[in-house]
């Protein structure tokens, strides 16, 4: 079975590019413009990964990361931060010691697919 | 005539053989490291060592010149490629054969003059630039997790297995107050970890493996003897006499020069205990005691041990109502060891099925390239343990699936290409424990089972009407059916006519059950369902006029009274259950007594998804019984599955209920 990534990003371009990378991998990626539609992904699926922006409409990526950490199978599912360096300082100390890794934007795919890797392995 | 002792070495030549083959796999499916090579160089070694010694003189050259080879492999000197691991493959092959004692001198000349081909063409092209680079280094990994460091989603156990595999090592666990393993179940960690590696990785291939872990959380330090007296150790702890002695002892023991002797000597010398309480040394290569026996002995023991439970239920049934607390506490205990030295006798059979690996490898190799697919195969779950007898049965319908999954499922390169799927085909093996079950899983990504294809097919052969809309389980069960193949033209990989009626018809056998699900242009799984022993069954017993019978307690769903009127005043034998009008049987009825009772006891069964209810005169209890199958003639009587011995010495059929419908 391959396994199964959410990317929970509102930007189209960066989703997009991220969703097809990821594809090109061979995992299964399911896509969501903000972290509400995230959720419900998770909802009676068995997801591996989690990628999120942190700056999304509707339900922000601390909030969505808080809602999939209270899920039981969850609790320790890897997930990914993407954020731009700004912000980065503020985010830590709010999502620390809850999430995996912070990968920043703009990345190099090749290093993005191997962090990804390292996340499911 | 062989004598005992050459019996003994090709026996064990043949184990190691087994061991050559999964290592060469592994070197070919991926870039598995310097430990993998070690370990083929090991093996050849030991296969020539005692070859020459009990006049195989062939496989002992054959074995010399792969040991050869693979010694500069080994040290950097040559790249593994495809073709001296396919060429080693084939000798594992020939050397098999020689051992059976088949002619195939031929073959093995042709293997000692091709080897002798490639070391020519290597003298040539010496890698002296690669070899620095492979070079082996020690380095002290010091790992302090927080503690919490699951909640992140960070898999510390697989961390710290990776750091274990990128060389020689050796690990050492400080505040090991909370033993290591309750620490990683409880996904809490409060040791911290020393890490003595050799490895030719580099300082960056070990921080690639600890990339999310924070700075503060490990430090890697490049190791010489003296290091550890280091500013840079202390930070981390302050080396005693005895401790600095015993690192330096590991740091020579690990280093390059040490491993070809260490790799040699398959001792279980315990490391000195020093003084210290609060760390432990684990080493890493330890090997668990083993010792072959013979299966006929094995099956004696079972069979005893079955006896024994069969004679203690007789016991607890001749006893009766006993109130003297003392026996009962006695039958008690007997009751509790009984049951311990049946798990520990069924225990000694499981096998885990990696035994199988193997063979599914080099399999997915041979009919992969035979058929120009790109295959990649994962596997998870091969620790799963299973009997004996049943992964013996298991391998040729594992072997049936896996072929037609490439052969009909996995399309080629380009056509994956064509269809925006990576060139590579996936195949997938998955098995773990579920209950008293084990689930097998061998799932692919290829184009999905045609069903379209099937109808026709069906309708060629005069099985289907060609007006019909059948649904996707009809179809299923037609592909399952005697003499059904789809396949164009007739390979030698699969469509031989012999499909999968035989392997669904093997793994009924044991008692498994088969299922498909497929999708077309994702792929198609197949699902075994496989009881954990054979020959244990927990059933409930019913009776049906004065005869007793048992069935599966797995497959009782519900259990209930009913008045007789109730049951029979309608014209169909249907009942309604959970809203869905189910079907019954009367065990009365169907053998043949008259149906008298006035209050009736249903049980609804389900299996394979279909609910069947049978009627029976009442319940008289759960055991636990010893199945045994039934005799061949019995065979078409499939309304039962096999037998038993109850408490009282009487024998009870195991119903099949399923099959009661027909």
């Amino acid at each position: 079975m391959s396994k199964s990534i959410v990317v929970a990003e509102d930007f189209n371009v960066s989703r997009k590019i991220i969703v097809s990378t990821l594809a090109k991998e061979g995992y299964t990626v399911m896509e969501a413009v903000d972290g509400k539609e995230a959720v419900e992904l998770f909802d009676g699926r068995k997801v591996d990964l989690l990628i999120t922006d942190f700056n999304m409409p509707h339900m922000d990526g601390a909030e969505l990361i808080q809602r999939v950490r209270s899920i039981k199978r969850y609790e320790y599912l890897p997930i990914l931060l993407l954020t731009t360096e700004v912000r980065e300082e503020k985010i830590q100390r709010a999502l620390d010691g809850k999430i995996t890794a912070f990968i920043k934007k703009p990345f190099e795919t090749q290093d993005f697919v191997k962090i990804v890797k390292r996340a499911l392995s | 005539m062989k004598t005992d002792f050459q019996q003994e070495y090709i026996e064990e030549a043949k184990q190691v053989l087994k061991s050559l083959q999964q290592s060469l796999l592994q070197l070919a499916d991926k870039d598995a490291g310097q430990e993998e090579v070690n370990n083929v160089y090991r093996y050849l070694h030991t296969l020539k060592g005692s070859a020459g010694m009990f006049g195989f003189h062939t496989i002992e050259q054959v074995s010399h010149e792969l040991e050869y080879v693979f010694s500069d492999i080994r040290d950097g000197i040559r790249q593994q490629d495809d073709f001296i691991i396919d060429l080693t493959l084939h000798a594992a092959d020939v050397i098999s054969d020689l051992l059976d004692g088949k002619d195939v001198l031929k073959a093995a000349n042709k293997i000692i003059s091709d080897l002798n081909a490639v070391k020519e063409e290597s003298s040539s092209t010496l890698k002296n630039e690669e070899k620095q680079d492979k070079r082996t280094q020690p380095f002290a990994v010091i790992l302090k997790p927080e503690k919490e460091i699951f909640k992140r989603g960070i898999n510390f156990n697989s961390i710290l297995e990776e750091i274990l595999e990128l060389g020689n090592n050796e690990l050492i666990i400080h505040n090991e107050i909370v033993p290591f393993q309750t620490q990683m179940s409880n996904k809490e960690i409060t040791s911290w970890f020393e890490i003595i590696l050799v490895t030719t990785s580099g300082i960056d291939g070990i921080k690639d493996v600890l990339m999310f872990m924070s700075q503060k959380e490990y430090d890697v330090i490049e190791l010489t003897p003296e290091t550890f007296l280091s500013d840079k150790y202390k930070q981390h702890i302050e080396l005693s006499g005895a401790e600095l002695a015993k690192r330096k002892a590991i740091l020579e023991h690990l280093s390059p020069a040490a491993i070809e002797e260490s790799v040699q000597e398959i001792t279980d010398e315990p490391l000195t205990n020093g003084q210290e309480d609060e760390t432990v040394i684990i080493k890493k290569a330890k090997k668990n005691g083993h010792i072959s026996v013979g299966t006929q002995k094995l099956d004696q023991l079972i069979n005893i041990v079955s006896e024994l439970v069969i004679f203690r239920s007789e016991l607890q049934h001749l006893m009766g109502e006993v109130k003297n607390p003392a026996i009962v506490e006695a039958m008690e205990k007997l009751e509790r060891y009984t049951l311990r030295l049946r798990d520990s006798a069924f225990g000694i059979r499981l096998v885990p099925l990696n035994v199988v690996n193997v063979k599914l490898q080099r399999l997915i190799r041979n009919v992969s390239q035979e058929l120009g697919k790109e295959v990649e195969f994962i596997t998870e779950g091969l620790d799963t343990e299973l009997d004996r007898s049943m992964i013996n049965a298991l391998e040729a319908p594992l072997m049936h699936i896996i072929r037609n999954a490439i052969d009909h499922g996995i399309e080629t390169p380009e056509e994956r290409e064509k269809n925006n799927k990576p060139r590579k085909g996936l195949l997938k093996f998955y098995s773990y424990n579920s209950g008293d079950h084990v689930f097998i899983q061998l799932q692919d990504d290829g184009r999905g089972i045609d069903f379209d294809k099937i109808q026709k097919k069906g309708v060629e052969k005069g099985l289907l009407q060609a007006n019909q809309k059948y649904s996707e389980k009809e179809l299923i069960n037609l592909m399952m059916t005697p003499g059904f193949s789809t396949a164009d033209k007739v390979s030698t990989v699969s469509g031989r006519g012999v499909g999968m009626d035989v392997v669904k018809k093997e793994i009924a056998g044991i008692r498994g059950e088969i299922e498909v699900s497929t999708e077309k242009g994702l792929g198609s799984i197949f699902t075994l369902r496989l009881p954990l022993t054979l020959t244990i069954l927990d059933t409930l017993v019913v009776n049906v006029a004065d005869n007793k019978y048992l069935i599966p307690i797995n497959e009782v769903e519900y259990c209930y009274e009913e008045e007789h009127s109730v049951l029979f005043g309608k014209k169909s034998r249907q009942i309604t259950y959970e809203g869905q009008l189910t079907p019954f049987v009367s065990l009365r009825e169907f053998f043949g007594n008259e149906v008298t009772n006035p209050k009736e006891t249903v049980i609804v069964i389900k299996k394979n998804d279909t609910r069947i209810a049978v009627v029976v005169d009442g319940i008289v209890g759960k055991i636990q019984t010893v199945y045994k199958p039934l005799n061949e003639l019995l065979h078409p009587v499939d309304c039962f599955s096999g037998a038993s011995i109850l408490g009282d010495g009487t024998m009870a059929l195991i119903l099949n209920a399923l099959r009661l419908k027909q």
